[in-house]
């Protein structure tokens, strides 16, 4: 090869290669750039994905927490249920349960989930939580299956409805099983008609009340009038006729009358007479000192009386005869249930009610109570009769023996007039126990007066009007009155007395409550206050001190005198109303 | 049936033809867009599930045989860069409307797609290589500098034939027989075709010059000279379409004195192209 040939070719491979050390350089820059954007790009397109990443936890947390405020709302609903709830799937296993079914298995939630109910309680059976394949198969809902079942707490009756869940394709994947305690209620029944009988038991003695009230009533004014005849007679009687003593036996009998009507007036719990504030220890002590009490330990000497009194017992509101009845009955009624003899016990206690327990009749409130208890070791009452004891006329004893027969309604009647309550309790055989609760104030008692001596309401030859539709009655009062030294007219209806006032001014009117037919004491009052504003009066009445009977109290009448009329009852009360200052009118 | 050119396009644009064209002006947005980023070129890319479908399954191809399976084109863009991604989305595109196997004397368009693609190659190398710059327009411009032909193909296919097989059997260049049957040639309808869907007047430029790449304004002519050189390097690349029956050497020697190319720089690009399209073609990807 030539020089020059060799030259040139060596030329041409260097002038190859100086291309393509260009190329190389070029495409190096060229990479070099494109690397650098890419990089940008890469990085752009990291920070993009880390947003989108954060993006996504967000709505993902965000979606989680309405989901947990969801399954918190599911979670209270299902808690607050009233019913027992249950889910269970395809294996019959607990997938879910309200916390009043945990409650009611006796197993904590966490202990039941993913068990069958017979791998909760392996003993007994237990067939309705267990096999729930009827409505699988089915996919209907069965509803008010009865049936019992096994809790930490024993057996229990149960009402279940199972209602199938079911996939997107209809095939069921667990049931939701709702369930009733029977136990609750069955007890809530019992409960129930118990309650419903008390409240008969309370309707049956009010009736009785009312009836008993409307005969007394009439009984009164009749009893008044022969009362009144053979006082009468008596005292126009010489002292040595031998008829005194038979006119004398008569009125004890009418006498026992006017008791046993005294007695129904106060189941009418209308009686006349005023409550006060007493003690129940001053109307036990009473009764202890009096000629009954004597009487039955005279009677009975195999009785022993044990008496028990809270020194410190609180004061009630009540009528004071009518709790020495009370008092008076119960001690004979515990005599009379001890014919062998035996022990009663009597006592007073204070007591704070502070949940309502069962009474009697009504459940007895919350509150502070005086209670008497009245017991005997005696035969006790049987369970039937224990419905009716407090019934008029009912007795296992044999009748007129003893009592009036309104002994036990009595005591009822006047446990209800003062907003009391009675219990109960009594074995055959063993004994009875009555518990009276009469509800405490805190006013101090009022010393009663003494009775007056008869001297000291004789009268001063005071014109008194009386005015009463009853004939008998105005010819009783009217005779009193006349021989207490009193001047007295008497006319026979409200109209007859506006006219006489009139023209004859009275110092006092005797004014009877209900008069028929014309207008009652409270119109004849009114209409004679307008002829004469000052006028006194007192009212009588045979019933009851009716809102009537106050509306003439409170237009400026006197004292209230109830009927049959007595020497001292209306002397007194005629007296001390001839003396009283006239009250300013309101 | 004489038409002019308006007709076609109006005719094109309201073919299955133009379904390609939101995409690729898509595409040749972001290219041109120096602000774009990746998230641009994903964006237009997955409004087209077919096409995010074909450049996945490329990118998973043993060519660029990812570690793990690319399931996105974030993971791809990330395994074989932005501007290859660029490239790889518009040629798999572009051949939406090159799809058929059809030969007549030795035109199809399958072969015409293998020719754009090594156009495409060689001018974006020399783009590279020569001028140190990333030509990724020259690309773009090689990939299409033909389309015209398809739109005959398409819409014009009896007169289209024949034109082919004169050219085959008379050894003359393309676009005088278009001239002669048509009035107009493939470069020309290339240029009113990509106009009329926006694309950088540029591009539009270099395919409607690229058989005259000289009579142009002196900025154009680098591209629509490497795209001319391109075509010529075209035909010594196998298997491949010319519409160039008979070479103008005189036109070769002053586009590449003006492109300031020694002519054994371009056996250089030629070669690296070569083994290139070599490898594609092993992989399938032709």
């Amino acid at each position: 090869m030539k020089g020059n040939e060799y030259i040139k070719k060596l030329e041409d491979k260097i002038l190859l290669f100086e291309m393509r050390a260009k190329h190389l350089s070029n495409e190096l820059r060229v990479t070099k750039q494109e690397y650098e954007s890419s990089t940008n790009n890469y990085f752009d397109l990291l920070s993009s994905l880390e947003k989108k990443v954060q993006d996504r936890t967000s709505e993902l947390n965000s979606a989680k927490r309405v989901l947990e405020v969801k399954s918190h709302e599911l979670e209270i609903m299902l808690d607050l249920s009233p019913t027992m709830i249950c889910y269970k799937d395809r294996d019959h296993r607990y997938i879910r349960v309200n916390k009043k079914f945990a409650k009611f298995l006796g197993v904590p939630i966490n202990q039941i989930i993913g068990k069958t109910h017979s791998e909760l309680f392996t003993a007994g059976k237990s067939k309705i939580l267990n096999d729930d394949s009827e409505v699988f198969e089915t996919g209907e809902a069965v509803f008010n299956k009865t049936g019992s079942i096994q809790t930490s707490v024993g057996q229990k009756s149960i009402l279940v409805d199972k209602i199938p869940y079911k996939d997107e394709n209809g095939k069921v994947i667990s049931i939701i099983a709702f369930i009733q305690d029977l136990t609750i209620l069955e007890k809530a029944e019992k409960e129930k008609s118990e309650l419903q009988e008390r409240i008969v038991r309370a309707e049956k003695m009010e009736a009785i009340g009312l009836l008993a009230g409307g005969f007394a009533h009439d009984c009164n004014n009749i009893l008044g009038g022969i009362m009144g005849y053979i006082e009468m007679a008596l005292m126009k009687m010489s002292s040595d006729d031998h008829n005194q003593k038979l006119l004398k036996a008569s009125l004890e009998s009418v006498d026992k009358l006017a008791q046993l009507v005294q007695d129904l007036l106060t189941l009418a719990r209308r009686g006349v007479i005023k409550t006060s504030v007493l003690n129940l220890n001053d109307v036990v002590s009473s009764f202890l000192q009096s000629s009954i009490y004597t009487r039955i330990k005279t009677y009975n000497p195999g009785i022993k009386v044990n008496v028990d009194l809270e020194p410190d017992l609180m004061n009630m509101v009540g009528k004071q005869v009518h709790l020495d009845k009370t008092v008076m009955n119960l001690v004979t009624n515990a005599a009379e249930a001890l014919p062998n003899g035996g022990t009663i016990t009597i006592s007073t206690e204070n007591q704070y009610v502070d949940s309502p327990i069962n009474g009697y009749d009504l459940s007895i409130d919350e509150g502070e109570y005086v209670v008497l208890s009245v017991s005997d070791n005696g035969t006790g009452i049987a369970a039937e009769d224990m419905n009716r004891i407090f019934e008029p006329f009912y007795s296992t004893k044999v009748m007129g023996k003893s009592g009036t027969g309104l002994g036990m309604a009595v005591v009822y009647g006047t446990v209800k007039d003062n907003q009391g309550s009675i219990d109960v309790h009594s074995i055959e055989g063993i004994g009875t126990t009555f518990k009276l609760f009469f509800p405490i104030t805190r006013e101090k008692t009022v010393r009663k007066k003494t009775s007056l001596p008869m001297k000291s309401y004789i009268g001063n030859g005071q014109k008194v009007l009386i005015i009463d539709d009853v004939k008998t009655q105005r010819e009783i009062a009217s005779d009193i009155l006349s021989q207490l030294g009193y001047c007295v007219a008497t006319v026979a209806s409200g109209e007859e007395a506006i006219d006489y006032v009139k023209n004859n001014p009275a110092d006092l009117l005797v004014l009877d409550m209900i008069m028929s037919p014309g207008i009652d004491g409270l119109d004849t009052y009114r209409k004679i206050l307008e002829i004469r504003p000052k006028q006194r009066a007192i009212i009588a009445s045979g019933f009851s001190e009716s809102d009537r009977v106050k509306e003439c109290e409170r237009l400026g009448a006197g004292q209230y005198i109830s009927k049959p009329y007595t020497f001292e009852a209306i002397g007194v009360a005629v007296k001390n109303e001839l003396n009283r200052s006239f009250p300013a009118m309101t | 049936m004489p038409q002019n050119i308006k007709g076609i396009i109006s005719k094109v644009n309201r073919s299955e033809v133009a379904s390609i064209k939101s995409v690729v002006s898509g595409i040749i947005r972001v290219i041109n867009d120096p602000e774009s980023t990746a998230n641009d070129l994903i964006e237009v890319v997955e409004v087209d599930p077919p096409l995010m479908g074909k450049v996945l399954k490329v990118a998973n191809s043993a060519y660029y045989s990812p570690v793990n399976k690319i399931g996105d084109l974030k993971h791809a863009l990330v395994w074989i860069g932005l501007d290859t991604l660029k490239e790889l989305a518009l040629s798999q595109k572009v051949y939406d409307i090159f799809e058929g196997n059809k030969s007549i004397n030795g035109y199809s368009r399958n072969r015409l797609w293998k020719h754009c693609v090594a156009v495409a190659k060689l001018s974006k190398m020399i783009f590279r290589k020569e001028f140190g710059e990333k030509g990724t327009n020259a690309y773009v411009a090689g990939l299409l500098h033909d389309i015209g032909i398809i739109v005959e193909d398409h819409f014009m296919s009896d007169e289209f034939k024949k034109i082919v097989g004169r050219a085959s059997a008379e050894e003359k260049n393309l676009p005088i027989l278009e001239k002669e049957v048509f009035g107009f040639n493939h470069a020309e309808i290339g240029m009113a075709l990509t106009k009329s869907w926006g694309l950088p007047q540029e591009l539009s430029v270099a395919i409607g010059y690229h058989h005259k790449p000289l009579l142009v304004e002196p900025s154009s002519t680098r591209l629509t000279s490497t795209i001319y050189v391109s075509e010529i390097l075209s035909k010594k690349c196998n298997t491949n379409y010319s519409d160039i029956a008979s070479e103008d050497d005189q036109l070769f020697t002053k586009c590449i004195s003006a492109l300031g190319i020694d002519p054994n720089a371009l056996n250089l690009i030629l070669e690296d192209v070569r083994k290139e399209l070599a490898a594609m073609h092993k992989q399938g990807l032709f």
